[in-house]
C-alpha cells in the first residue's frame, strides 16, 4: 500500500477533508464579512476587525459563541490541505485544478502573514521636514536616550533604547544595561487621568510634576486611551526612586547615572524605516469657492545612498518602497500655513504573496477553461 | 499512521507552550533622524484656533479640543506677550510629530510646573486638565452647570487688575473707572490657604445686581505665589457661580504646593 493510500484510509484526514466543510467555511465567512462590515458602522473599524476576523472566538448577542474569521480560517487552511492529501487525482488532466487549489492556499498564508508580521503605524511631516521613522497608532513602549541639546531646526540623530510596555511585568525588573538604568513596574493603567494633585506622601519623578494616575474605563477606539505607569527605577549612581510616566507627558524624564543624563518616556512605538522620507512639499486643491479640500498630495523624496529620490503620494496612489507602503491619509495646516501631510504606513514582508497568489488562481482558472474548451471541441468534433 | 499524526496533535501545543512562555523582555536599539526644517511664524492672519475647525479627525488628533470653548483662551493668552498664538505644546501634543504641530515656546515657558494638591469639593467631579489647565471641575447637577480650571503661570501673569479687566471684557462688563477698580479690589475677601498661601478672591457677581440670574459670571481667585501665580476660576451662569461659592472657597483654601 502506498503513503497517499494509507492517508485516504485515516479516517480522520477523510473527514477533515469533507467537501460539507468546505461549504460550512465558506457560508461561515459570507455571514462574518457582511456582520464585520455592518458592525464596523457602530463600533469602528478597529474593534469590528478584531471581533469579527482577528478573533478564534467571540460572543454573539453577549453569550452565543461564535467562530471568528480566524478560525474559520484555520480550518479552512486544513480542510484545503487534507483534500490536496487525500482526495485530488494528480493527473495532468486536472493540472489546472490543482492550480487553482494551491493558489486558494496562499490565499490563506498571505492572509495569515499579514495578519502577524504587518505593522501598520503612521508619519506626519511637515514641509521640508524628514524622519526616518514612523510612529505607532496605540502600541506604546518605554523610550531611553541619550540627553541632548535640541535646537529649534536641523538634523537630530538620537541613539534610543526602547521596550514593549506590555513586556514589563512586576517580578521582573528590566535592565537597560548600556545606560545603567533598572525598571521594575509597580503600576500599569491601559487608559488613565494624570494630576499634579498628589493624594499620598509619596513623590513620583517626573518631568511635568505628575504625582497621581487615575484609572479610567477603556475607550472602544484604542488610540483614545492614554497609559500611565509607575516603576522604582534604580541606576548606576545608587539612586533609587519611583518613577511616574504618562503617555501624554509634555516632556521626557531626565535620569541622572553614572554615564550622564539619559531621558525616559512612555511613548508611542516608533518603527524604524530603512531610509529616511522627507515631505518636499504638501500640495491642497479646494473646492472653488470653500476651504473643503477636493484632493491633496504629497511630494516625498527618499534618501538612498545618499542621493534624493522624490515621488508623489496621493489618495489612490500610494508609494511603495521596500516593503513599506505609504498612503496619503491626512493633513493638518496651521494657521502661520505651515502644512503636515499625515501618511499612513504599512510595513508588510509577505506584500506580495496576495498578488502571487492572484496570479496562481488566475493561471490555474485559464488552464483549467482552455482545456476543458480543448476537450469540449475534441468531443463535438 | 494514526499513532503519528496523534503524537503531532498533541506535540504541537506542547510546543508552543513552551516556547510562547516568559520570554524575556525584548530590547530595541535603533537610531531616530529627524531633520527640523524652520517654520513659518509671524502674525496669524485669521483667529488664533480657527484652523481647529479643519483639523481631521484622525487618530493623530483625537485628543485634541476641537471648539474654541475647550480651549482656554482668557487666562492663558491675553496676558502673555506671544508673537501669535498656536496651538500649545503641552500634554495634549506629546505623542505628535514634531512637525505635525507648531510650538509656542513663549507660552510653554510662562507655564509654572510646580506640583500642587487640592481637595475637590463634595458634588463636583474633577478631570484632567488639558492645554494649560492643571485640572477641571463641573458639577453633577446638569441644571446649574458651572466649570472651575485651575492654571498656574510663571511671573505676574498679568497682575490682579489687569485679569480683572479681561474677565470682565469676557463677561461684557463695562471697565470701570481706575477708582471703582481699587475700591473694588480693596472689597474683595483675601483668603489664606491651608499652606499659608495668600488668595485673592474676584467676585464678579458684585457688578452684575441687575443682571438676570440666567447672565454669563464668573468667580475667581489669585493665588499669589513666589514667582508665579495660580488661577482658579470658577464660570457658569450667575445663579449657578452663586450657589457653587461656598466651595469655590473650600477649594482654593484646600490648594498646596507639594513638598
Amino acid at each position: 500500500m502506498t503513503f497517499r493510500q494509507k492517508l485516504q484510509r485515516n479516517k480522520i484526514l477523510k473527514a477533515l477533508a469533507s467537501l460539507k466543510l468546505t461549504v460550512l467555511c465558506l457560508s461561515l465567512l459570507f455571514i462574518l464579512t457582511l456582520w464585520g462590515t455592518v458592525g464596523q458602522v457602530q463600533n469602528g473599524l478597529y474593534l469590528a476587525q478584531e471581533r469579527f476576523f482577528h478573533s478564534f472566538f467571540f460572543l454573539a448577542m453577549g453569550f452565543l459563541p461564535f467562530p471568528g474569521a480566524q478560525l474559520v480560517m484555520w480550518v479552512l487552511f486544513v480542510n484545503l490541505t487534507a483534500v490536496a492529501l487525500v482526495r485530488y487525482a494528480y493527473t495532468w488532466n486536472r493540472i489546472g485544478i490543482l492550480i487553482i487549489h494551491g493558489g486558494l492556499m496562499l490565499f490563506l498564508v498571505s492572509g495569515y502573514v499579514t495578519l502577524h508580521g504587518a505593522v501598520e503605524s503612521h508619519l506626519a511631516l511637515g514641509e521640508g521636514n524628514a524622519a526616518n521613522y514612523s510612529t505607532a497608532f496605540h502600541s506604546w513602549d518605554v523610550a531611553v536616550w541619550k540627553d541632548q541639546e535640541t535646537p529649534a531646526t536641523g538634523k537630530f540623530v538620537t541613539d534610543v533604547t526602547s521596550v514593549d510596555i506590555m513586556a514589563f511585568k512586576h517580578d521582573r525588573p528590566v535592565v537597560f544595561e548600556d545606560q545603567g538604568i533598572t525598571l521594575r513596574l509597580l503600576e500599569y493603567y491601559r487608559n488613565c487621568g494624570a494630576y499634579t494633585g498628589g493624594q499620598t506622601d509619596i513623590t513620583y519623578r517626573n518631568a511635568s510634576g505628575i504625582q497621581r494616575l487615575e484609572p479610567r474605563g477603556l475607550e472602544k477606539e484604542p488610540g483614545e486611551n492614554t497609559p500611565g505607569a509607575i516603576f522604582q527605577a534604580e541606576t548606576t549612581t545608587g539612586e533609587s526612586f519611583k518613577l511616574l510616566l504618562y503617555g501624554s507627558d509634555t516632556a521626557p524624564t531626565p535620569i541622572e547615572t553614572k554615564d550622564g543624563r539619559y531621558n525616559l518616556s512612555l511613548r508611542l512605538k516608533h518603527y524604524p524605516l530603512p531610509f529616511t522620507l522627507k515631505l518636499v512639499d504638501f500640495i491642497m486643491e479646494r473646492h472653488p469657492g470653500t476651504d473643503t479640500a477636493r484632493a491633496y498630495k504629497s511630494r516625498v523624496a527618499i534618501e538612498t545612498n545618499g542621493a534624493w529620490r522624490e515621488k508623489v503620494i496621493s489618495m489612490n496612489n500610494p508609494l511603495r518602497y521596500k516593503n513599506f507602503t505609504f498612503y496619503q491619509s491626512s493633513y493638518s495646516i496651521d494657521k502661520f500655513n505651515n502644512e503636515t501631510s499625515i501618511l499612513a504606513v504599512v510595513h508588510n514582508a509577505g506584500q506580495v504573496l496576495p498578488y502571487l497568489a492572484t496570479f496562481i488562481t488566475f493561471a490555474g482558472l485559464v488552464i483549467h477553461f482552455c482545456m476543458m474548451a480543448s476537450r469540449s471541441r475534441k468531443k463535438h468534433a | 499512521m494514526n499513532r503519528h499524526i496523534t503524537s503531532i496533535l498533541f506535540l504541537l501545543p506542547a510546543l508552543v507552550l513552551i516556547f510562547g512562555c516568559d520570554r524575556p523582555a525584548v530590547k530595541r536599539q535603533y537610531t531616530e533622524i529627524f531633520i527640523q526644517a524652520p517654520k513659518k511664524t509671524g502674525m496669524a492672519m485669521t483667529d488664533p484656533h480657527s484652523f481647529l475647525q479643519g483639523m481631521p479627525q484622525d487618530d493623530i488628533h483625537a485628543n485634541l479640543p476641537l471648539s474654541d470653548s475647550n480651549m482656554p483662551q482668557d487666562d492663558i493668552h491675553a496676558n502673555l506677550q506671544l508673537p501669535g498664538s498656536t496651538m500649545p505644546q503641552d500634554d495634549i501634543h506629546a505623542n505628535l510629530q514634531p512637525g505635525s504641530m507648531p510650538m509656542m515656546p513663549g507660552l510653554e515657558q510662562s507655564v509654572d510646573r510646580t506640583p500642587l494638591s487640592w481637595k475637590t469639593p463634595k458634588g463636583w467631579l474633577e478631570q484632567k486638565g488639558s492645554g494649560m489647565r492643571l485640572v477641571t471641575f463641573s458639577v453633577s447637577d446638569k441644571s446649574m452647570p458651572i466649570e472651575t480650571t485651575i492654571v498656574s503661570l510663571g511671573g505676574s501673569a498679568g497682575g490682579i487688575e489687569g485679569n480683572i479687566v479681561r474677565w470682565m471684557g469676557q463677561l461684557r462688563l463695562a471697565v470701570p473707572s481706575a477708582a471703582e477698580m481699587a475700591a473694588f479690589i480693596k472689597k474683595q475677601d483675601v483668603l489664606t490657604t491651608e499652606s499659608g498661601l495668600t488668595a485673592t478672591m474676584v467676585d464678579l457677581t458684585q457688578w452684575q445686581d441687575k443682571e438676570k440670574d440666567t447672565a454669563a459670571s464668573m468667580i475667581a481667585a489669585i493665588i499669589e505665589r513666589p514667582g508665579s501665580q495660580t488661577f482658579v476660576k470658577m464660570t457658569g451662569t450667575k445663579k449657578a457661580v452663586l450657589a457653587n461659592r461656598a466651595k469655590f472657597k473650600e477649594l482654593v483654601t484646600s490648594i498646596a504646593v507639594n513638598k
